[in-house]
């Protein structure tokens, strides 16, 4: 230790009886402690514990013969030093009179002094706030990559609070491109992409997110597939986001889609064949009125008829019976 | 520290992680496969990094990139190979670590970015803060470091004196602690060299092996880490039985095994008597009024038999032991109260080797953390030099780091400052004679990582000095204020807002100067 301390001091500090029992001096130490030990009381304190436990050291080490010789020196030399009390307090005289007028001008230039001390002092505080508001944008930069971590994380829950936390304003450009991989490593969830559709973006930030989440399609659950069409209904590309989900195996999800098909031409032979093997009618109603509406492929003749004369539903019946009849297909 | 706090046991063989919950107490956060513990197992497999369960179903897969008991090799020079690549214990318990945070976040539903970690009594400060290292590229900007059976003392709520045995997988620490009024004194901690649970599976598998007549095993091969995975099990229900039989894996003719319990206690009675040794010693040197044992090795019947007979007999825990730990870091995290402060000590000697190679100790065990020390030395010889900074006593003396310090006039006078903060980390500052600091950062402790200290002017001490001449002439508020500014300034850290800070504080001083004269 730095600090060597008297044995007498030690009792002081420690605020005992000097010559008290070691267990006296241990529970006098605890009690200190706890007024002064930097972790409650904060750092600035932490030069008064230093010394309590420097005190409290000392004594715990110090052998009985130590202390009672100590004690005795203490006692020999206290005498010695003890003030009188008898000795009065004299008042001052009284000064003459000009002492006085200069005393007053001094208070003048005094204030006149605080005064420029109070500026320099209040230009410093505001420079320095100046300064701390640079720093915790700096702060925010470290949020930041803290949400990046949490939102790659392994675990899903905590990619879900994670896009919990970015609610509220348009996300920053590293945290973006975050999203982006988190959507491209992990397959959407509903939680995660009713988050995600729930957040503000910039406009290039909607096309972005519009394609990763339309790469997943076939991952993406009913309701989600859903909502993200309902969410890409206003954006310039969504027809890329209606052709990718026609790749949906959800019959609602595809009329959904179906509904909102609205190009000149034809979804790609593939998908329409697709679409079409389909039963539900729920499917082929606006799979047949596109038809209609546009062009029929010739492959497609023979299940456009056969949909025309098997009686499942009415309405696909009355729908490719119209585009037989227009077509001149008997 | 900003709450909430998570408090982790890393242990060599299993992490648990516990988390204060208003009205709930503490709790034990459950892991993303369901149960309390995690295995402290971490891999690196062809889709990245692995831990906990993932890896440990791994093993048999890949066991040479497949790595447990990282604790023990922190801070040395070890390295994980895998192809190419090498990387170091704290890098392999990165991704253990961020599973912990992940699952506690999870669990609480909020982001979690201050942490207790729990270490054996014997690491010394550099392991401290490669852990502390491990723990802050995880994601926990503030980490405390506390040691293990001091925090199972703070989980254990009775008044007195008690000393605690904490047997873990790797390791075996000693505490002995006294609590009055809701201070909690570390009177002693003490670290033993003995071996854990983990090496008894070792010896129980070789022997294993050895009935089996089979030639000695590779570490690697997948056999040997079977046969650790049974030895494991085997072990565990010894404790309850006192005869077990064992079924060889498919694949090995050999008949089903008889193992005794007789038979395991003879391969592990010389670390328990080692462990039972230690216990006596500082039971007959504090006489505490009780014997706690935790962690898992706390079940085994011959520890307990023999420390009843030569000791005391064990207190009846009222909570899991392998929990103990867990709970009380998560208790050390909470913000201090008047009801619940821990003072601890330092375990080992600190001081640094003078030039004939002599330890000069500054900070001596048994002292009352936060604590600091300063001492004058005089450079023996010019230019740059080299210093050693140890850690134990005796023939337990290591290295922990050496400090590379700039130019050094030959009889300059160089005052070094070792401070240790309740946090538990070790800050190192030399001071030279023309008032330049040069000073190592808590976390940047240790081999192999930059040890040459960071150089910092002396300017901001400067200012100080400056403001004090000039305070007598501030009222005691502005004087207040003023200290504030100069407290801001040295937080700000450096880079170019500490720059600014301290050019506009500069400004502020000379124009008081000036004013005032």
């Amino acid at each position: 230790m730095g600090v060597v301390l008297e044995l007498t001091d030690c009792f002081e500090i420690l605020g005992v009886q000097p010559g008290a029992h070691l267990r006296e001096i241990r529970s006098a130490f605890r009690r200190l402690a706890l007024s002064c030990h930097p972790d409650i009381a904060g750092p600035q304190k932490a030069k008064q514990f230093e010394t309590i436990a420097a005190a409290y050291a000392q004594l715990k080490s110090a052998t009985p013969a130590q202390i009672s010789e100590s004690l005795k020196k203490q006692k020999t030399h206290g005498n010695s030093e003890k003030e009188s009390p008898f000795s009065w307090r004299k008042s001052p005289p009284r000064r003459p009179k000009s002492e006085r007028r200069d005393e007053r001008e001094r208070e003048s230039s005094k204030r006149v002094q605080d005064l420029l001390l109070e500026k320099a002092l209040v230009e410093a505080e505001l420079s320095m706030a100046r300064i701390l508001e640079k720093a915790t944008r700096k702060d925010e930069k470290e949020a930041f990559s803290s949400l990046t971590k949490r939102l790659l994380s392994t675990h899903p829950g905590v990619r879900v609070l994670a896009l919990g936390a970015l609610s509220g304003r348009p996300p920053e450009k590293t945290v973006f491109s975050a999203m982006i991989e988190m959507l491209r490593m992990w397959p959407p969830d509903d939680d995660t992409v009713e988050h995600i559709l729930l957040l503000d973006f910039s406009d290039e930030q909607k096309v972005d997110i519009a394609a990763a989440l339309s790469a997943r399609s076939v991952l993406l659950s009913e309701a989600s597939a859903l909502a993200l069409l309902r969410w890409a209904a206003i954006l310039p590309m969504k027809m890329s986001v209606v052709r990718k989900l026609l790749s949906h195996t959800s019959s609602r999800v595809l009329s959904q889609a179906l509904a909102r098909w609205s190009e000149k031409s034809l979804p790609d032979d593939l998908t329409l064949i697709r679409l079409l093997k389909r039963e539900e009618d729920e499917v082929l109603v606006p799979l047949l009125r596109i038809l209609k509406d546009r062009s029929v492929p010739v492959w497609a003749y023979g299940r456009v008829k056969m949909l025309a004369e098997n009686p499942a539903s009415s309405a696909v019946r009355v729908w490719a019976q119209s585009i037989v009849r227009a077509q001149n297909l008997v | 520290m900003s709450v909430p706090v998570l408090g982790i046991d890393l242990g060599t063989r299993y992490a648990l992680s516990a988390l204060p919950l208003q009205g709930k107490g503490v709790v034990v956060v459950p892991s993303r496969w369901g149960g309390g513990r995690t295995p402290s197992v971490t891999a690196l497999t062809q889709s990245g990094w692995r831990a906990g369960e993932d890896a440990a179903r791994s093993e048999m897969r890949n066991p040479s990139t497949t790595w447990w008991d990282m604790k023990r090799k922190l801070g040395s020079s070890w390295r994980a190979r895998c192809g190419r690549a090498s990387y170091t214990a704290e890098d392999v318990l990165v991704p253990l670590l961020t599973l912990l945070r992940e699952d506690a976040e999870a669990f609480l539903g909020a982001f979690i970015s201050s942490c207790v970690l729990t270490v054996p009594a014997f690491f010394s400060f550099a392991e401290r803060s490669a852990m502390g290292r491990a723990a802050r590229s995880s994601g926990f900007s503030t980490v405390r470091i506390v040691n293990e059976p001091t925090a199972a003392a703070l989980a254990f709520g009775t008044m007195g004196k008690f000393l605690i045995l904490d047997y873990g997988a790797g390791t075996v620490d000693i505490s002995v602690v006294e609590s009055e009024g809701g201070v909690w004194q570390v009177l002693e901690s003490a670290g033993l060299p003995a071996s854990g649970g983990r090496d008894f599976d070792i010896l129980l598998a070789s022997g294993l092996n050895e009935k089996m007549k089979l030639p000695r095993l590779e570490d690697n091969s997948p056999l040997w880490r079977t046969l650790l995975s049974e030895a494991e099990s085997l072990k565990i229900a010894l404790s309850s039985c006192a005869s077990c039989e064992w079924t060889p894996p498919a694949g090995i003719s050999c008949p089903p095994l008889l193992v005794t319990r007789e038979e395991f206690e003879d391969l592990i009675r010389p670390s328990i008597e080692q462990v039972t040794a230690a216990v006596r010693r500082l039971w007959m040197k504090y006489k505490p009024s009780k014997l706690l044992l935790v962690g898992g090795g706390s079940r085994i019947p011959l520890l307990r038999a023999l420390l009843e007979e030569r000791v005391a007999r064990p207190e009846h825990l009222n909570q899991c032991p392998d929990e103990s730990v867990v709970t009380g870091a998560a208790l050390y995290g909470m913000s201090p109260t008047k009801e619940r402060l821990l003072i601890d000590v330092l375990s080992q000697d600190l001081g640094i080797l003078a030039a004939d190679g002599t330890p000069v100790t500054l900070l001596e065990k048994g002292l009352h953390l936060p604590v600091r020390a300063e001492r004058c030395f005089y450079s023996v010889g010019s230019g740059p030099f080299t210093m050693s900074v140890f850690q134990g006593e005796g023939s337990a003396r290591r290295i922990i780091a050496s400090v590379q310090a700039p130019e050094a006039r030959k009889d300059e006078e160089i005052t070094l400052s070792f401070s240790v903060d309740s946090d538990g980390f070790l800050k190192i500052d030399i001071i030279r004679s023309d008032g330049r600091v040069s000073s190592i950062a808590p976390l940047e402790l240790g081999e192999g990582i930059p040890s040459s200290p960071s150089e910092t002017t002396a300017e901001a001490k400067g200012l100080e000095k400056r403001f004090a001449r000039l305070s007598v002439s501030l009222s005691p508020a502005q004087q207040a204020r003023g200290a504030a500014l100069l407290r801001t300034m040295k937080t700000l850290g450096d880079g170019d807002s500490s720059s600014e800070a301290f050019d506009s504080l500069e400004r502020m001083i000379s124009e008081m100067e000036r004013v005032v004269r």
